[in-house]
């Protein structure tokens, strides 16, 4: 993915945009219906065609596992946060059952292991189309 | 190598989101939104309703109305009795399926198909111990007699409904975290259920501990300090029923004199030439030996005694405590039945509670039906053993145990016609509950319908439809106590008990021939039994009676919670009702209250004590009260802020635990004498010779030993808290309500007083799991309580409903819906 810079004419700004939120709603999806491992294997695959930098992968995919989670306990009547706040007992640290600071900690350990999966997929494609970039292999389509 | 760093934190990232850890599921599945705790919904009324119509209706029967009232207890009506166990089946299990698919596994030696690997030495003890085919053949009973057949038929589809139901978003939270999926139910399951209730009340293992106790002291030191029927005060009636039945020991008993008992029970050396080279205990999994503490407590009382002139029942069940709680609390009503009270998860109907005009309340019966025998083997391999001058064979078979996440493991079991051979020698050591190499006979082989007694009594109507309920009832034996509106009071000390003739059951006993063993049952209906409209009516595990008890037991609950309800409910002459709630939260132990007279009275016999006593209690603080004053004003009571009773209670444990260790042995080998034997010598025996230690130049008495053991208490206490100084009794005996399969987080800590001797028995992990109150007007005023809520969902707001009101010691009144307005029903009475 191309960096957006003052001088990006708008066409390819629009482009960019488009890409990103496309990324955004990948990331979304994939946390809402496929398996853990979905994540990464979708952060690879972008990495991969669009060479977006690792950086907005791990972000996106943050934004991704938190609002996936935040519309499953909102849809399940917030019983997914009640039972990971007992189980990481985090109403014994001082978090009531309940508390919107409770359910934003559940909601923030999501993001970071969607976080994980994304930075560490993304950056073992990367590390690869480095090696290849380095031995003339052609790997992607894009350059950034 | 970069690539290589990420390819390690990948694999590392796989490694710790996608791999199972001792049998649970990958935390990856679990916590990815798409699926795990992320689809979880909690349980809801209203779904139930919406889903339980459906199932009635898919299943082609009459329709069941529901009610859920404010505390969660669902209220069934139907004009079927089928539709109604249907619908109880369906709603027990939508909120409770993974607590009775749990309970219902132990005796079938099944729980680690749940739990995994870990489970693995539940499910052999329970295998060895043949408990699965002993299920299997009450479970034919129950099947085949007409009372309860249909409704564990029907029950059973009710399961089967709600488990066809099921989808991502309403698998219990259990089932996901061990990434299972519930099996169909089936009908095989109540009986496993009854066999487990049976294991935790009757399944005591003392004979070894006592064999060896025997062995340990003198003839006469052992018939000091373990007289056999021995009189108690407090025992349920005041003399042995008519009927008693007759045994060499009653007549023994007759001629006067202390009774002995059996003074040749099997010496541990012939013991260990049976076994034929055995020399290990077998490491028994603490989960499967039964909390000596499993009691409870009932009482009626007569109208007399009431302010609105109706007779009262009340009953607290101590069981171990669990979240969701033991019991889940139901109304079922049909034209010919009305019935509420606590249903036990995975069985049809109701196991404690009350009619529109009866009532029912048990308690352990505390007997003896247990017994371990050793057999003379032929050889070193166990194969053969010698009974009527014969070589018989011992029968192996080899079972599968299915283990979740983990190898499916083989276990081998033995059985003779005596018994099953539980444990075999170098399976594993470190424990004597059970000694390996013996037989054992239970009464809880014998298959059984108990199921029966308690269908029947959700219709019965009085005390005598009661009493006749519990006939055929054989195990695990209670004391019923049953009321009814129109005033009568009835008590029956209900099971089968082995006829042992000349023997007591106290030891372990050779088995060579037939008479070695049970000579068959007692008569059941010369079974303790009383009825009465003008006494109250008081059972707390307690002996059933003075005198020659042994036929039924000789390790009966000494008699401190039966004796404060006695002095509560004498206090006063008249009762109102709600005022029981009170007695079922008093928190008052009758032994340590006399055992601060005691030390008050021993207190200036001893320099020690003496000084210690004018001090602050465990010199904690030159400016509190001394210890003294502090006695002189404490009464006994156990509440949560007492520190007062955090020093008393160590220091009755410290004194007992160095006594007896001194004189019988460690308890992990031997079996001391019972606590009220302790109280004894406290009480009337400062001078006696089990306070001296005879190995030195003192002559030690109990002021000695009482200074000794609060020192040793103080500096305990010391160790264990240092500078948070006395602790209150609630951080002492801290109350943990813990989850049903132990999942951290899911359980709950409380701030709760009691102790195992008063009536509201908190034992910390043990304690009231059922408390009931009812008065028999012409409609039922009751009050009830559950140490939790009525779902088993961990994320539902109601899981943890109600703990709170439990720990302070509250009730919840009762909503009883009658069949008919009042009215209607006494003009139908009075045409």
């Amino acid at each position: 993915m191309r960096r957006l810079r003052p001088d990006t004419k708008p066409r390819a700004r629009l482009r960019i945009r488009l890409l990103m939120l496309f990324e955004m709603a990948s990331f979304i999806v994939t946390a809402l219906f496929t398996p853990w491992w979905g994540t990464a294997i979708v952060a690879a695959t972008l990495r991969l065609l669009f060479f977006t930098r690792v950086r907005w992968l791990t972000f996106f995919a943050l934004s991704g596992w938190m609002t996936a989670a935040l519309y499953r306990d909102f849809d399940n009547l917030y019983a997914p946060s009640r039972i990971l706040t007992k189980l990481l007992s985090l109403n014994q640290m001082g978090f009531a059952l309940d508390s919107p600071a409770s359910r934003l900690v559940v909601y923030s350990l999501m993001g970071v292991t969607g976080v994980l999966l994304a930075f560490f997929s993304a950056s073992f494609v990367a590390a690869v189309q480095r090696l290849a970039a380095a031995n003339n292999l052609e790997v992607g389509t894009e350059g950034d | 190598m970069a690539a290589l760093g990420c390819l390690i934190s990948l694999a590392a990232l796989y490694g710790g989101l996608g791999r199972s850890l001792d049998g649970l599921n990958a935390i990856g599945e679990l916590i990815a939104p798409s699926r795990g705790f992320w689809r979880h919904r909690p349980t809801d009324a209203e779904d139930l309703k919406r889903r339980l119509a459906v199932a009635v209706q898919e299943a082609g029967l009459k329709p069941v109305e529901i009610e859920i009232d404010s505390d969660d207890v669902p209220h069934l009506t139907s004009e079927s009795h089928d539709a109604l166990y249907f619908a109880q089946g369906f709603v027990t299990s939508y909120y409770r399926l993974w607590q009775m698919d749990l309970l219902s596994r132990f005796t079938a030696g099944r729980v680690a198909e749940l739990l995994g690997p870990k489970a693995i030495p539940i499910d052999r003890f329970f295998r060895r111990m043949r408990l699965p085919r002993a299920g299997e053949l009450s479970a034919n009973v129950m099947m085949a007699d007409p009372i309860t057949r249909a409704p564990i038929a029907a029950y059973t589809r009710g399961v089967n409904a709600r488990l066809l139901q099921l989808d991502i978003s309403s698998i219990p939270v259990e089932y996901r975290m061990f990434g299972l999926m519930p099996e169909p139910w089936t009908e095989d399951r109540v009986a496993h259920l009854q066999k487990f209730m049976t294991w935790e009340l009757t399944g005591n293992l003392y004979d070894f501990r006592m064999t060896a106790s025997k062995a340990k002291l003198s003839q006469d030191l052992f018939a000091l300090l373990f007289p056999l029927d021995h009189d108690v005060p407090g025992t349920i009636l005041n003399s042995p029923p008519k009927s008693l039945p007759s045994s060499g020991l009653k007549a023994e008993a007759a001629k006067g004199g202390p009774i002995r008992g059996d003074d040749n029970p099997l010496t541990l050396a012939k013991l260990s030439s049976n076994l034929n080279g055995i020399s290990g205990f077998i490491d028994t999994p603490r989960e499967v030996v039964p909390d000596p503490a499993n009691g409870s407590n009932n009482w009626a009382l007569p109208a007399h005694m009431m302010k609105n002139k109706r007779a009262l029942l009340s009953n607290d069940l101590h069981l171990g405590y669990s979240l969701p709680a033991l019991w889940f609390s139901i109304q079922l009503t049909t034209p010919s039945m009305n019935v509420y009270g606590a249903s036990l998860p995975g069985a049809p109907g109701v196991m404690v509670g009350f009619t529109e005009s009866m009532g029912w309340a048990v308690t352990n019966g505390t007997n003896d039906v247990l017994d371990w025998y050793s057999l003379r083997f032929r050889d070193e391999k166990r194969q053969e053993y010698m009974f009527d001058d014969s070589w018989r064979p011992v029968v192996t078979r080899e079972e599968t145990i299915l283990v979740a996440g983990g190898k499916a493991e083989i276990v081998k079991t033995r059985e003779t016609h005596v018994g099953p051979i539980v444990f075999d020698d170098g399976e594993a050591a470190g424990s004597v509950e059970i000694p390996a190499g013996l037989a054992v006979q239970w009464i809880g082989y014998t298959p059984s319908n108990s199921l029966r007694t308690f269908l029947l009594l959700n219709r019965a109507e009085t005390t005598r439809d009661c009493i006749d309920a519990l006939r055929g009832y054989v195990a695990p034996s209670q004391n019923f106590v049953c009321a009814d509106r129109s005033g009568k009071l009835a008590y029956k000390h209900a099971g089968v008990f082995p006829d042992r003739k000349q023997r007591d059951g106290r030891f372990i006993y050779e088995a060579s021939r037939d008479a070695d063993l049970w000579q068959g049952t007692l008569r059941p209906e010369e079974n303790p039994t009383f009825e009465t409209s003008t006494e109250p009516i008081v059972t707390a595990n307690q002996a059933p009676f003075n005198g020659p008890t042994h036929r039924y037991g000789w390790f009966f609950s000494a008699p401190y919670r039966a004796l404060q309800i006695r002095s509560k409910i004498d206090s006063q002459k008249v009762w109102s009702p709600a005022e029981m709630v009170a007695i079922q939260a008093d928190t008052t132990s009758w032994l340590a209250s006399a055992f601060a007279k005691i030390v008050l009275r021993e207190g200036h016999k001893n320099e020690e004590l003496k000084v210690a006593l004018e001090k602050a209690p465990c010199e904690t603080s030159g400016k509190d009260p001394s210890f003294r004053s502090e006695l002189e004003k404490w009464r006994g009571e156990y509440t949560p802020e007492s520190r007062t009773s955090t020093i008393v209670h160590r220091w009755m444990k410290t004194l007992e635990e160095s006594t007896w260790t001194r004189i019988v042995g460690s308890q992990k080998s031997t079996f001391w004498p019972s606590s009220w034997r302790f109280y004894e010598f406290l009480e009337n025996d400062p001078n006696s010779k089990i306070w001296d230690n005879s190995s030195t130049p003192l002559i030690e008495t109990l002021a000695f030993r009482l200074g000794e053991s609060l020192d040793a208490t103080c500096e305990k206490l010391k160790i264990a808290y240092g500078e948070l100084g006395l602790p209150s009794w609630s951080d002492d005996q801290v109350t943990k309500l813990q989850h049903a399969t132990r999942i951290p987080g899911f359980g709950k800590t409380v701030r709760a007083g009691g102790v195992a001797e008063s009536i509201f028995a908190n034992k910390g992990t043990h304690g009231p799991t059922w408390k009931m109150i009812v008065s028999f007007e012409d409609k039922p005023v009751a009050w009830a309580m559950i140490p939790g809520g009525q779902s088993g969902d961990p994320s539902a707001p109601g899981y943890e409903a109600r703990i709170a009101a439990w720990t302070n010691g509250e009730m919840k009144p009762v909503n009883f819906k009658m069949r008919e307005p009042i009215g209607r029903v006494q003009r139908r009475k009075t045409k």
